[in-house]
């Protein structure tokens, strides 16, 4: 019963952040003042790329990729949808982090594999990018823990219940702002690109995938929107009352980062990471000291 | 014979056995191998009875008595030595296999007289029995570091500078604290000196910053964090990872032995939930373990990066510790164990890349993964597991302390710990994008995976890693009877589940291998029902399939490895330079090599000498006058 319940969950969780994509896409589209491709869209590319043969230089791209699709979805397992989880557990929070960076080192270990240049570079942005938003993500996530004292997601979700007044969006407008800056990062949109970086690195991580390889990072890729779009809603805007309350906030959230990520140009990465120290981190602290005295 | 003994002896003559046969290597490391098995078997045994002990008494007296040397089972004790003797135990196979005539470093005697005094500080029941052996640890170390190589040999110089510094402060707090208590035991000078907080708290805190220092040192824990990279880096590629899991908890033995009741009964004033004395403790964990993943990130030797890694992960273990409650002295032990398995796993998977390529230079190789892939599976399942990624048993660990840390509301020593284990994954993938993956040097194209006797070991330190990982009660039984023995009231914890101070917030571990698993599982049937792959070389996808000879070019190879994060580094160089007490230490270490030459002068030279004996004459002189 558990493991179909996964399943579905899984596919639900594939599902809708792919449609995110598309969305997301067609928003930017419109931003440009073009038409865009259908919302769709991504569903299709997956169905494209799956099918297509593809190439591989050794056994640990194969492994690499498959890896990261599972850590992803592992992840996304223990984030409760709406109050609903396809196992019962206490969706810890550092749990979630830890298993996050499966995913991160499944995608590393795969692409650097393919013996690219410009694919070690991506990483080595990625990885010092990483270090930069895990620590304001991680205060802000402390100062949630400390005020539930409990680092369980579905407490701190719960503790959000009744009104719309109880979001925690009211009651920490610093932890939020700081929160939206870092899922930014997070989600390697503009202005904290530097990994992917076309002009630079030939898309960096993606250059030597091909396929299903590709596929497969398309996928891990819209996994991961849905987890963090999803921590959002849990930590600052009531986690939801049902599953589609819960969908819209993060469609909600994920237009705002695709908005911010049509406006600002790129960041070179040490740019990105002391910005991304002083300010939200900064925030962060402050909203934490709010918190914690 | 008392088993107690027999762990002691049984090392202590085969050393000097061996000497005698020191040409036999292979016979050497095969007995080596044979008394670290006796060990781990008598160790395995004696788990559970408590009351076991030895002891000697001597004949002269002190404090009106008949001074004893005693030996004691303790939870604690038994805990740190079966673990050090099972990742012994797993070195010395690698041992055989790595010390041929090639790399042989001829110190198996005296490792196992290292091992001797290893047995000794953590049985060790009185001061005396504890610092002979500490002495004897700390002498014993430096003659394997050294090992008849110029350059280790000054490597060698630091740590024995450093570890003296360690011993003498250690010798001046057993003086003050045996006149105290009147007696060399170990818990009779443990409640003399709560006694002692209460009337004078500064000479109390004197008395124990003294033996911190030891251990600190002992553990390279900030200030002290400078000596590993250079001393781990140079001794003998297969002592290396002894050097660095098993050597570096002594100084957590210690803390945990002697600082942690002490602080723990003591009256003392409070930071927030904790005492000041353990919150200083803790900050000091925090700034090396943040200090170490930096300069970890930026090393290019491979043996330099693991060795500032080992450095931070000591800095978790004394954070745990410095929480004083449960949940973080449980994930400080869990992590001391889950450290010697894993950074034995990694250093013997990079001795073994060492040992075929004979390059320590991470830039200087790549690709090795299609060579030895046993090795690099190895080296990924120990990183994961270093980085704190579940499945692998040193995620449970790191999340244990971050729990207690969070409990204790140590907010910005918990800040401490994330950055420096999410900057654990930028070197752990370095060392991996430079020596395994990225592309293949053409002067190793000829190169085999390591022996069968090195791949042993590697694979049992792999498996365990992962058994741990999945059902934590393997270790978490054991802690269970070290903390009650330390007189804290614990529930008999679970095979599978952890808990933690946080409401609603406990972890079942197997559980979490199972939803991954199944995830695994969805993801590789996405990959199998996809389109076929086809395995190209590497130059295809490179020149679009042109052959780059037909162009009048030959293919060249890139790998992005030296400068590998480089424009971070160069946020970090003001702040490095400044901070560079390494540089301030070296200066040190060269005034005292001038003055010690100068001396040395006095006995070597001739002119030396002659003042010599006119400064033996003029005090005759003035002593006859008086």
């Amino acid at each position: 019963m558990v493991v179909i319940n996964i399943i579905l969950y899984s596919l639900f969780a594939i599902l809708v952040g792919l449609i995110f994509m598309g969305i997301g896409r067609k928003v930017s589209a419109r931003m440009h003042l073009r038409y865009g491709p259908p919302f769709y869209q991504s569903i299709l590319d997956i169905f494209k790329l799956m099918s297509r043969k593809s190439f591989t230089h050794n056994f640990v791209m194969d492994l690499g990729m498959v890896m990261a699709l599972a850590g992803l979805l592992g992840t996304m397992l223990y984030v409760p949808i709406a109050g609903h989880s396809a196992f019962i557990s206490n969706s810890n929070i550092i749990v979630i982090m830890y298993l996050m960076a499966i995913g991160s080192l499944g995608m590393a270990m795969a692409v650097t594999a393919s013996g690219n240049p410009n694919a070690t570079i991506g990483i080595s942005r990625a990885l010092t990018m990483m270090l930069g938003y895990e620590i304001p993500f991680f205060i802000i996530v402390l100062g949630l823990i400390i005020s539930n004292n409990s680092s369980s997601i579905s407490v701190i979700a719960a503790s959000q219940a009744g009104s719309i007044w109880n979001w925690n969006i009211w009651h920490m407008p610093l932890g939020y702002i700081a929160m939206e800056i870092t899922l930014q990062a997070m989600m390697g949109e503009k202005p904290f690109d530097a990994m992917i970086a076309p002009a630079e690195v030939a898309s960096g991580p993606m250059v030597e995938l091909s396929g299903k390889y590709l596929g497969l990072g398309l996928l891990t890729h819209a996994v991961s929107i849905f987890v963090e779009t999803g921590l959002m809603v849990n930590f600052f805007f009531g986690g939801g009352s049902n599953p589609i309350d819960f969908v819209i906030k993060q469609l909600g959230i994920y237009l705002i980062a695709v908005i911010f990520d049509n406006i600002f140009p790129r960041y070179k990465i040490e740019q990105a990471v002391k910005f991304l120290w002083i300010f939200p981190t900064g925030i962060a602290v402050v909203q934490l000291l709010l918190l914690a005295f | 014979m008392n088993i107690m003994l027999m762990l002691l002896v049984v090392p202590l003559i085969t050393a000097f056995l061996t000497m005698a046969i020191l040409k036999h290597q292979k016979t050497v490391w095969t007995i080596f191998l044979a008394v670290s098995g006796y060990l781990s078997y008598a160790l395995f045994t004696m788990y559970g009875k408590w009351d076991l002990s030895w002891s000697i008494e001597l004949g002269f007296k002190m404090f009106g008595k008949n001074v004893v040397l005693s030996l004691i089972n303790s939870p604690l004790g038994w805990f740190f030595a079966f673990f050090a003797s099972l990742t012994t135990l797993l070195i010395a196979m690698f041992s055989i296999a790595y010390n041929d005539e090639k790399h042989d470093s001829k110190t198996a005697p005296i490792w196992l007289l290292l091992i001797f005094s290893n047995i000794g500080i953590f049985f060790a029941k009185d001061w005396l029995m504890f610092f002979i052996m500490w002495e004897a640890m700390s002498t014993t170390a430096y003659f394997i570091i050294a090992h008849g190589k110029e350059i280790s040999a000054k490597a060698a110089k630091f740590y024995l500078s450093i570890s003296l510094i360690g011993t003498s402060t250690l010798l001046l707090g057993i003086i003050l604290v045996s006149r105290l208590s009147q007696t060399f035991d170990i818990g009779v000078s443990i409640d003399s000196l709560v006694k002692l907080f209460s009337t004078n708290y500064s000479a109390a805190l004197l008395y124990i910053g003294l033996f911190i220092t030891t251990f600190l040192i002992k553990s390279a824990i900030f200030p002290f964090y400078m000596w590993p990279s250079k001393a781990y880096a140079e001794s003998p590629d297969d002592f290396t990872p002894f050097l660095s899991t098993v050597m570096s908890k002594y100084g957590v033995y210690g803390l945990i032995l002697f600082i942690l009741p002490i602080l723990a009964k003591s009256d003392l004033p409070m930071f927030g939930k904790i005492s000041q004395p353990a919150y200083m403790l803790a900050v000091l964990g925090a700034i090396t373990s943040v200090l170490a993943t930096i300069l970890a990130i930026f090393q290019t030797d491979m043996k330099k990066l693991f060795a500032y890694s080992s450095v931070a992960n000591v800095g978790y273990i004394v954070m745990g510790l410095a929480t004083m409650s449960v949940v973080g002295i449980q994930g400080a032990l869990f992590h001391s164990v889950n450290h010697m398995i894993f950074k034995t796993a990694i250093f013997l998977s990079l001795a073994a890349v060492i040992y075929r390529t004979g390059e320590r230079d991470m830039h200087k190789l790549g690709g090795l993964v299609y060579k030895m892939p046993l090795t690099f599976l190895v080296y990924l399942l120990a990183i994961i597991s270093a980085a704190g990624i579940p499945p692998l048993s040193g995620f449970t660990s790191k999340w244990l302390i971050v729990q207690a840390l969070m409990a204790q509301k140590m907010l910005f020593v918990v800040v401490a710990m994330i950055f420096a284990s999410t900057g654990a994954f930028m070197y752990l993938l370095r060392c991996l994008a430079s020596v395994f993956l990225g592309q293949l040097p053409d002067k190793y194209k000829d190169i085999k995976e390591a022996p069968l006797l090195m791949a042993i070991p590697m694979t049992i330190l792999m498996l365990l890693t992962l058994a741990i990982g999945v059902i934590p009660g393997i270790i978490t039984k054991p802690i269970d009877a070290v903390l009650t023995g330390m007189g804290y009231n614990v529930e008999p914890s679970s095979w599978t589940t952890v808990h933690t101070a946080l409401a609603k917030s406990d972890l079942n571990l197997t559980y979490l291998f199972y939803v991954f698993m199944v995830a695994c599982v969805i993801s590789l049937i996405m990959y199998l029902i996809s389109g076929k792959q086809e395995k190209i070389d590497q130059i295809d996808n490179y020149t679009a399939g042109e052959n780059p000879l037909e162009w009048d070019t030959t293919p060249d190879r890139f790998n992005f490895a030296y400068g590998f994060y480089q424009p971070f580094k160069q946020m970090f160089n003001p702040m490095l330079d400044l901070i560079s007490f390494e540089r301030w230490m070296s200066s040190f270490g060269r005034i005292v090599e001038r003055a010690s030459s100068a001396l040395s002068l006095l006995y070597t030279r001739s002119e030396g000498a002659i003042l010599m004996l006119y400064i033996g004459i003029a005090i005759l002189i003035i002593g006859g006058m008086m």
